[in-house]
């Protein structure tokens, strides 16, 4: 029988510096039976172990069409999170999952796609983001808006050059707060919304971040004429087991972990608690 | 349902067969508390009678202990070792336990062995055979005739092994299952067929004792799970209650029906471990996230969370009924005078 | 199957009975005992996480010695040797005056007064207090005077809830100690009336009828003055049958409590109506350490003395104690830090251990045998649920070692042993010889006299002038700095940590235009500071709260305190002050 709380042994292939308080790491699984078999779906999260000091979990930031190596990216907040910043390339850690529900993806098939991120919301909609332009095709208008507080927050510097330059995709950025070098847009990131040409029928918006910047992103959706069933989110709430099982997160009678932590805006209105 | 008659003089007897192939655990007094230890020498026939007795903690110790480790781990050479403790080796009979703690174990049941199996509460709860008695008589704080969850189980409703309804001089034995039906092969001599008068017996004590647990203050459940679920109590009402309450978990950790955990990490060393244990909704650390954000910071909202998870419908859809069997145990365990039946009362009236 | 040892909680001074549940060494559990009359069946959230920090693995199992900036792993033999060479190197320079010792709230009765023996005994230094001095000597030294002496018990828990009005100072005396908070709500339910007394709260629970916005020191004036209190309140205060509650850390000098228990107790010339008196502390054994002589006798300096500045200690002996965490002002923590040597003997690695020339580990209190004494002066007896682990040693022995080395003699007596001789010497423990009614559930309740009331009552505090009003909570005992807590991933989780800041009402904040995280500069009479303000909804408008163990800060707008003669102690009172916006 399964035990889902005895975590799979991974070892850190590569540490990435991406601001001062965030790095990406890129895992592989130590045994190969696992390795083989690991497959996870956009949106889904991991929970990751620094044995002996605590398991915490995080989104899968990589693209699920390459699932040996995984990445994840990791702002340094608390214990775990700053535990796992002391580690280096070739340490091990612990790792269950993936779980969660994840974005739908097929569905989203033939439809205008938006997605809106603010600061360290970039990386789980990222494993959304990259499936999709491999799939390119099948997808109509891809646009993403990112939007951080300063330029030195910004994560994923290189790949969103490429998002700038390349034409699959209608990219733009913004910061609360510019500096001397930053050229490019200044105010939160709903303020790219009036410029932003975005494309309001047969679409869906997916957004990820702070949840204030979640609310506010989700008004001017609605007044933009998104219908809420249209309007992808994430909830976060403090996780223990990730599994259903321990009762931290549970919102209403909905476990993030089991019955999220992907929900549409209409969802989250009928969850018996306030959520956003 | 098979059902055979044992003289309650037989019961050491059959206890002796079970010790050849089970530990039997038995309630027992130790400095006038009631524990549930293994049976050794005499056993507690006062225990095991239609009176109401009941253990301080329900059996979900015995399947959910109040802290277990998880597995231990040795770093060495680069690579790490995981352990996962054995599993308790034995199997066991849970003799004596009632039809409130057994409802509560179907309840837990449900909970941990669906969507994803909990490996360690399905390694404790296989090896368990539920030897249940039926009440005839409450004691203080009982309300599971409010709740469904006693004085008596019936099988179309609640999974059992094995209940004994007690007829003075003598058990009624009713076996529900391929684990109950084991254990009274163990020697079929032992045991007699019921004739009709037993039967007729059995049901009139099920009536009497109906009528007994009715005199017991009540609690009308089914108002409080309209108002909770239409959220229909004013915010007042929740403040109030969060007044009383002192965040102590008490009532979660001794209700049949709360499963909440939490982890903990040791290490030193090359060694440690993670551990979880019994975690309650009542703290306000139960939410709060690393950031310090806490979406249920005030008190209030958690007392109603706990009452949305035991009594909500959503839930009853759920888990196919109330989080309460109505064993009276968070009434003794509530420093604030709060436990089930004082707050059904205060959201009945409004 | 599953061990349950009957012993009890040893976090506060409720004494509440549980068990201890162990699976072979390890701890797993912790059950309220439903016949023990403080817990009757419950705990409160510290209880039932009790067994939590008995698995951590942070504790010290070898003796340390500092090399250096380094504490390095010792054998016993040579840490003890190098303990007795530099005592007897201060002793031979200085003196015996030169030492201080250190008793502990956080001992039993037996080790504290091994400890006092050894002090006065073998050291022959009558310099010899505890961390309490700063949280809780204040209101022992008030009931000793009112007993001309050792107190017995001044109140149960359970008859708590029998009392027809009952006077809580603090919210915390309820909100924190869950068998007291219990016996209100009952004596509520009964119909019995409740006074809250606390200048930092907006609104009072459901259960208390008054909330009189006056800290401690103040109330004894507010009762002279009827004036300003609800006829009702006056009339009850005064009943027979009132039973007062309070934290003993938060009395700052002895007067204002002999003050206040004046005012409640109607005098008559043959009678004396003392109400019931509970004094809580966040230290199991405050008074249990405090009967046991762990204070200076005469000629002896108190803790405060000892670290000030023309202090002839250079040495500390530390037993049982983070004692840096639980120092008031910021001079003692340098002088502390100066010290030529300091000795520690505790569990776990604390803040103190860190500094120490020296760490001897002893066992948990789960690990001893050994009894305490709690708010109601009940002694209640401690059973290990496990042997002591790893290399840590009991205070007896390693006071017996010491002696050894010193050439003297001091004897491992057993606990009992040491009980006869504390039923010997110390009135009112005569009961504690008789092994076999502590074995009874809820142990023994020392016997209580009748008090001496005070001739005339101390001036009490006058109250302060228009305008803001700072208050400086004693915080040395808080739940967040106790290793214990720390210890325990849930307990952790519920005491989060506080920054310095200073709390005010979100109506304040809107008048002065300042926002969550801003400073503000605040002025006393005494000096100025410039702090972080919190929003906090529960703060009545014009009051700040101020933690006390930020002590720079607390220093910069109080100066140095305020010295209770009586107590020889330094606490800090409330302020009155001007806020203003930076």
């Amino acid at each position: 029988m399964d035990n889902i709380y005895l975590p799979h042994k991974a070892i850190i292939t590569g540490i990435q510096d991406e601001t001062y308080d965030t790095k990406t790491f890129e895992f592989e699984f130590v045994e190969r039976a696992v390795k083989e078999s690991f497959r996870f779906l956009p949106g889904q999260f991991l929970e990751i172990s620094v044995l002996g000091i605590g398991e915490a979990p995080f989104g899968v930031a990589s693209n699920p069409n390459h699932p040996e190596r995984f990445r994840v990216t990791i702002r340094a907040v608390g214990s775990v999170t700053r535990a796992l910043h002391e580690l280096k390339t070739g340490d091990r850690v612990g790792i269950r999952g993936p779980f969660g529900n994840g974005f739908p993806f097929h569905e989203m098939k033939g439809k205008n796609i938006l997605f809106v991120a603010g600061g360290i919301g970039l990386p789980p909609l990222r494993s959304l983001i990259e499936p999709m332009l491999d799939s390119r095709s099948e997808f109509k208008d891809i646009q993403i808006l990112y939007g951080a507080r300063s330029p030195a927050d910004l994560v994923y510097t290189d790949r969103l050059k490429e998002w700038e330059k390349t034409p699959e995709i209608r990219f733009m950025m913004s910061v609360d707060a510019g500096d001397p070098a930053w050229t490019g847009n200044v105010g939160v990131v709903t303020t790219l919304f009036p410029k932003a040409g975005l494309r309001t029928q047969n679409a869906v918006a997916f957004v990820c971040g702070p949840p204030v910047m979640i609310r506010f992103v989700i008004l001017e959706l609605l007044g933009r004429g998104f219908a809420p069933e249209n309007i992808i989110s994430t909830l976060e709430r403090y996780m223990k087991c990730g599994v259903g099982k321990c009762g931290h997160c549970a919102v209403g009678h909905k476990y993030i972990c089991l019955d999220g932590p992907v929900f549409s805006y209409k969802d989250m209105m009928k969850l018996s608690e306030k959520v956003v | 349902m098979e059902q055979v008659v044992l003289q309650k003089s037989n019961l050491n007897h059959w206890v002796e067969l079970m010790h050849r192939g089970f530990q039997v655990v038995a309630p027992s007094r130790v400095q006038g508390e009631i524990f549930f230890l293994p049976h050794a020498g005499q056993l507690e026939s006062d225990l095991l009678c239609g009176i109401a007795t009941l253990p301080y903690l329900p059996p979900k110790d015995i399947v959910f202990p109040q802290s277990e480790t998880l597995f231990s781990f040795t770093r060495g050479a680069g690579d790490i070792d995981f352990s996962v403790p054995d599993r308790p080796p034995e199997k066991r009979v849970l003799l004596g336990i009632r039809s409130c703690d057994t409802v509560g174990l179907n309840w837990l049941d449900h909970f941990y062995l669906s969507n994803f199996h909990d490996f360690y509460y399905q390694n404790r709860r296989d090896p368990l055979t539920l030897i249940s008695i039926a009440c005839t008589q409450p004691m203080k704080n009982c309300f599971c005739i409010c709740c469904e969850g006693g004085p008596f189980l019936h099988p179309e409703t609640t999974a059992f092994d094995i209940q004994l309804v007690d007829l003075e001089d003598r058990y009624l034995v009713e076996c529900n299952s391929e684990k109950g039906k084991a254990l009274v092969d163990l020697n079929r001599n032992l045991f007699s067929q019921p004739d009709p008068s037993m039967v007729e017996a059995r049901d009139q004590a099920e009536t009497k004792s109906h009528t007994r647990f009715l005199q017991e203050p009540t609690s009308y459940m089914s108002a409080a799970i309209r108002r909770i679920t239409s959220n229909s109590v004013p915010p007042e009402v929740w403040t109030e209650l969060g007044e009383r309450c002192f965040d102590d978990g008490g009532c979660t950790f001794v209700c049949p029906c709360c499963s909440c955990f939490g982890v903990g990490y040791t290490a030193k060393g090359e060694t440690g471990c993670h551990y979880r244990f019994w975690d309650s909704c009542d703290y306000s650390g139960f939410t709060r996230e690393v950031s310090g954000h806490n979406p249920r910071a005030e008190k209030g909202e958690r007392f109603k969370r706990r009452f949305f998870h035991k009594l909500s419908y959503h839930y009853v859809k759920k888990d196919g009924r109330i989080g309460c069997v109505g064993c009276g145990r968070c009434i003794t365990a509530c420093p604030g005078e709060v436990g089930m039946p004082a707050v059904v009362e205060r959201l009945r009236r409004g | 199957m599953i061990k349950n040892t009957p012993t009890i909680c040893s976090f506060c001074s409720n004494g509440c009975g549980m068990f201890i549940r162990s699976d072979g060494k390890e701890a797993v559990g912790c059950l309220p005992m439903t016949l023990h009359p403080v817990s009757e069946g419950r705990l409160c959230h510290r209880g039932w996480n009790r067994f939590q920090n008995l698995r951590s693995l942070n504790r010290l199992s070898l003796p340390l010695i500092r090399e250096g900036s380094n504490l390095k792993e010792a054998a016993w033999p040579e840490a003890l040797q190098k303990t007795t060479e530099k005592i007897s190197e201060l002793l031979s320079r200085y003196g015996p005056q030169s030492i201080g010792v250190i008793g502990s709230p956080w001992l039993t009765n037996e080790d504290n007064y091994r400890i006092a023996q050894f002090s006065l005994d073998i050291l022959g230094t009558s310099h010899l207090d505890g961390s309490y001095r700063f949280s809780g000597a204040s209101a022992l030294t008030a009931l000793d005077r009112l007993f001309s002496g050792p107190f017995g018990s001044l109140a149960t828990i359970p008859a708590i809830a029998q009392s027809p009005t009952i006077l809580v100072i603090g919210k915390e005396s309820c909100r924190d100690f869950s068998p007291v908070g219990s016996r209100l709500i009952k004596a509520f339910l009964h119909g019995s009336t409740l006074v809250l007394a606390d200048p930092s709260c907006t609104r009072k629970e459901h259960f208390f009828k008054y909330l009189l916005p006056h800290p401690l020191q103040s109330l004894a004036a507010v009762f002279k003055d009827k004036e300003s209190l609800p006829p009702e309140v006056s009339t009850r205060l005064s009943e027979p049958g009132l039973a007062l509650v309070f934290l003993t850390d938060q009395v700052g000098s002895a007067a204002s409590l002999l003050s206040l228990l004046h005012s409640l107790s109607p005098r008559s010339a043959t009678e004396n109506h003392l109400p019931l008196v509970l004094p809580l502390s966040r230290a199991p054994n405050l008074k249990g350490a405090w009967d046991m002589g762990i204070r200076p006798p005469e000629g002896g300096l108190t803790l405060h003395e000892m670290l000030g500045e023309e202090s002839e200690v250079k040495a500390l002996l530390i037993f049982g104690d983070d004692l840096l965490n639980h120092l008031v002002t910021s001079s003692m923590l340098v002088k502390f830090r100066n010290l030529e040597f300091v000795s520690v003997a505790d569990r776990f690695f604390t803040d103190t251990a860190r500094m120490a020339h020296c760490v001897l580990p002893i066992p948990l209190l789960a690990e001893t045998e050994g009894t305490m004494t709690n708010s109601e002066g009940r002694v209640q007896k401690l059973r290990p649920f496990v042997d002591p682990q790893g290399e840590s040693r009991s205070v007896a022995h390693i006071l017996q070692d010491l002696s050894q080395r010193m050439g003297k003699d001091f004897p491992v007596l057993s606990e009992p042993e040491v009980r006869v001789e504390i039923s010997k010497n110390i009135f009112p423990y005569t009961a504690v010889a008789s092994e076999s009614d502590l074995e009874n559930v809820g142990g023994i309740l020392l016997p209580t006299q009748n008090a001496q009331l005070p001739c005339e009552p101390s001036e009490a505090e006058e109250q302060g002038p228009e305008g803001y009003r700072l208050l400086v909570p004693n915080t040395l005992y808080a739940w967040n700095r106790n290793q214990m807590i720390h210890e325990s991933p849930v307990l952790n989780i519920e005491y989060p940590g506080d920054r310095p800041a200073v709390r005010m009402s979100p109506l304040d904040a809107k008048e002065l235009k300042i926002r969550m995280g801003e400073k503000v500069k605040i002025r006393s009479d005494r000096g100025e500071a410039q702090v972080p303000v919190e929003v906090d909804e529960n703060i009545p408008s014009k009051v700040l709260m101020l933690s006390s163990h930020f002590v720079e800060v607390v220093e910069s707008l109080a100066g140095k305190g305020e010295r209770d003669v009586t107590t020889r102690t330094l606490f800090f009172p409330n302020l009155a002050v001007t806020v203003e916006r930076l």
